[in-house]
Formats: structure tokens, C-alpha cells, sequence
């Protein structure tokens, strides 16, 4: 197969188009810079937390956003440490490495600071999917971290595949709340303490930011999590994958409506609604605790 | 007909026969499809799906997985 650009050989064969190992990298990069002007996910001079695992996605993501927009933009680094041992400690390394390479600031905001126990504890403590429990935790941190570094906005590197997923797994719960507010910019509810959450990857398919990653040559784990593939997600992420194999084009096609159910009906489910404050933390809730408290006060009693 | 050696992180190695002998068909036969892989040789070229694969070939193969 060839490069449709050049007809050199092709590293990838996609809905996206063919291209080899030169053009994809910048048919890549130029579909990120594309997304993030669409949206207009940043403005000039904004301060860009960007959620920092160590892992592909988030590596890939921080070279472009400061290749991009470190001379008009300010970007740090915030790492969430769940306390996976022989995980997440060696993500963070290569984090480090990177972010000490790029020049950017970072930090690192710890689960056992937190909330009181890594989440190796957890998973043997709390009974059920230790997924669901972590997203939760990981959700609460990062907008606490992107707040206590004073950013403007926080860009995670949730992609294609992360995103269809949410769509089909809201769709199955029936939770259209949730599903309102997926999209390229996150949040439909206005809040203070809520640092609003871009998605630059957002049309960029899981597999392209590996094989960015590899060509890039960020040298990252390409080992998911351990406790990854228990949970719903996991089993939806396989069903995303066939899908696309078998019909190209899904996962857009997925996103894009999704988009466009967000621009018709978001504001009408919630937009406007402010959201009141947790009791012990003062975050934004919609009940008297927000959840990371409540999961907090749950880890304390056992 | 020809056999390749495919090496993973997770299986180990795995020999694999194939009968049209290209990407395709060895990613039906390790029961994935072509948005989960990603398939390096030893010089760490990277194949498409129609590419044909030659006997004793030794490929990486690379898992696509959410998150990290």
C-alpha cells in the first residue's frame, strides 16, 4: 500500500487516509492543530495544564502543545499517581524525562496524599470494579491539580476510540446527561472550581496515537494498566475496535454525531443549570457530597 | 504457504502458518483485527494489512490500548 501523498510505502491504511511515515506525522499533527481551531479549544496566551500519565497518548499530546503554543501559551505538566507499583511508577519516569527534556514545568498529585490509600489498597479493600473508583479519584485530582497550578483550561489526551466508547457505554446506561457532556470541550454545566477540559485527540483514532508515539519515538509503556479490560469500558473498547475494522469510519461517525446532538440539545439539558458544593471539599457537586468524598469517607471506614 | 514468527509482550512468540501469506490473514489467525495491532519487522518497518510476508519473517506485534 502506498502514501497517497508521496507513494512511498504506507505505515497505516485507515478511514483517515493512507499515509506513509512522514505524512502521517504531519497529516497527524495537522488534524490536532485543525480540532483545537474548529473548537477554538485555546486562546493566546492561556495557561494549559495538560494531565500528564507518561503514558503514549498524553506524551504525543504534550510534544504538539508544546511544539505548537509554548511561545504564546504557558503549558505545565500535572501527573495524578493512583499507586499502581510497577506501573504507574515507571510511566512517571518517562514523564519526568519528557517533560525535563520539552523544558515544562509538572507536578505530581498522589491518590495516598489524597485520598489516603494508593489504589493497589484500594482494589483489595473496596469491593467491585476498581475502574469505576479510579475514574472517579483520577476526575477529582486532575481538576484539582489543574486548579492548583492556576491553568486556564486542562487538555487531556482522550482520543477517538476513548471518546466513541463514552457515546456507546452513556448510550447503554442511559445516561444522557453524561453523554451531553462529552465532546471537544468538556462541561455544559458553568461552575466555578470546575477548570474547564479540551480534547485536542478528540478525532485522533487510538491506534494513530500509538503509532505517532512509536514514530516519534517516545518511548512510553505499551502496556495498559493491569486493572484495564475489567471493566465496562474494557469490553466496549474491544467492540469499538472490531467495529472499525469491520466498518471504517465508525468511530467518526459515532463522535461527529455525538457533536452535533451536544450543539442542538446541550444547553437545553443542563447548560445553564450552576451546580452547588460539596460539604467537605467545597468542589463542585450535584449532591451534598461530590463523589471523590464520598468514596474518600468510604476508604476511611474500612 | 508460509510460517512467521510473531513476538508480543503479553503471548511470548507464537509461529504462525499462513496460506495467502500477508498481514491480513495473520491478524484473523491471532483472532484480533487491524484498529487493535501494530505490526513492526525486526528493521522496525511497519506493515499495512496487505503486505506480504515472507517465510521464517520475524514481526513485533504491538497492542493498541486505551489510556497509560
Amino acid at each position: 500500500m502506498k502514501c497517497q501523498s508521496c507513494r512511498k510505502d504506507a505505515v497505516i491504511s485507515s478511514s483517515e487516509g493512507r499515509y506513509c511515515a512522514v505524512h502521517f506525522q504531519k497529516n497527524f499533527e495537522d488534524r490536532v492543530i485543525g480540532t483545537i481551531k474548529k473548537y477554538k479549544l485555546i486562546s493566546k496566551g492561556e495557561k494549559i495544564a495538560v494531565a500528564n500519565s507518561g503514558g503514549k497518548d498524553s506524551l504525543s499530546l504534550l510534544y504538539i502543545l508544546s511544539k505548537y503554543f509554548s511561545k504564546t501559551n504557558r503549558i505545565v505538566s500535572v501527573t495524578i499517581d493512583e499507586g499502581i507499583h510497577g506501573y504507574r511508577n515507571k510511566t512517571i519516569e518517562t514523564m519526568e524525562e519528557h517533560c525535563k527534556r520539552l523544558g515544562i514545568d509538572y507536578k505530581i498529585y498522589s491518590y495516598k496524599d489524597f485520598f489516603g490509600k494508593p489504589m493497589d489498597e484500594i482494589t483489595r479493600v473496596k469491593e467491585g470494579i476498581p475502574c469505576a473508583t479510579c475514574g472517579t479519584l483520577r476526575r477529582y485530582l486532575i481538576n484539582y491539580a489543574a486548579m492548583d497550578v492556576g491553568a486556564d483550561k486542562v487538555a487531556t489526551a482522550h482520543n477517538m476510540d476513548d471518546e466513541a466508547e463514552s457515546v456507546l457505554m452513556n448510550l447503554l446506561q442511559n445516561d444522557l446527561g453524561k453523554l451531553l457532556r462529552l465532546g471537544p470541550y468538556s462541561g455544559i454545566v458553568k461552575s466555578d472550581g470546575f477548570v474547564p477540559r479540551i480534547k485536542p485527540f478528540m478525532f485522533i483514532g487510538e491506534k494513530e496515537t500509538m503509532l505517532f508515539s512509536i514514530l516519534r519515538g517516545i518511548d512510553a509503556l505499551h502496556t495498559p494498566c493491569f486493572y484495564a479490560g475489567l471493566g465496562f469500558r474494557g469490553m466496549i473498547s474491544r467492540k469499538v475496535k472490531e467495529l472499525e475494522s469491520f466498518s471504517p469510519g465508525s468511530k467518526r461517525e459515532i463522535v461527529t454525531k455525538i457533536i452535533a446532538l451536544k450543539e442542538k440539545y446541550g444547553e437545553s439539558y443542563g447548560g445553564d443549570a450552576e451546580i452547588g458544593r460539596c460539604e467537605q471539599c467545597g468542589s463542585p457537586a450535584s449532591s451534598r457530597l461530590c463523589d471523590a468524598c464520598t468514596i474518600k469517607n468510604e476508604l476511611a471506614a474500612i | 504457504m508460509v510460517k512467521v514468527l510473531v513476538k508480543n509482550i503479553n503471548f511470548g512468540e507464537k509461529s504462525v502458518s499462513l496460506d495467502r501469506g500477508n498481514v491480513e490473514e495473520l491478524i484473523r489467525k491471532l483472532n484480533t483485527n487491524d484498529d487493535s495491532v501494530i505490526l513492526i519487522n525486526k528493521k522496525g518497518e511497519i506493515y499495512t494489512k496487505d503486505k506480504k510476508l515472507s517465510e521464517g519473517e520475524e514481526l513485533s506485534l504491538v497492542e493498541v490500548f486505551s489510556g497509560g
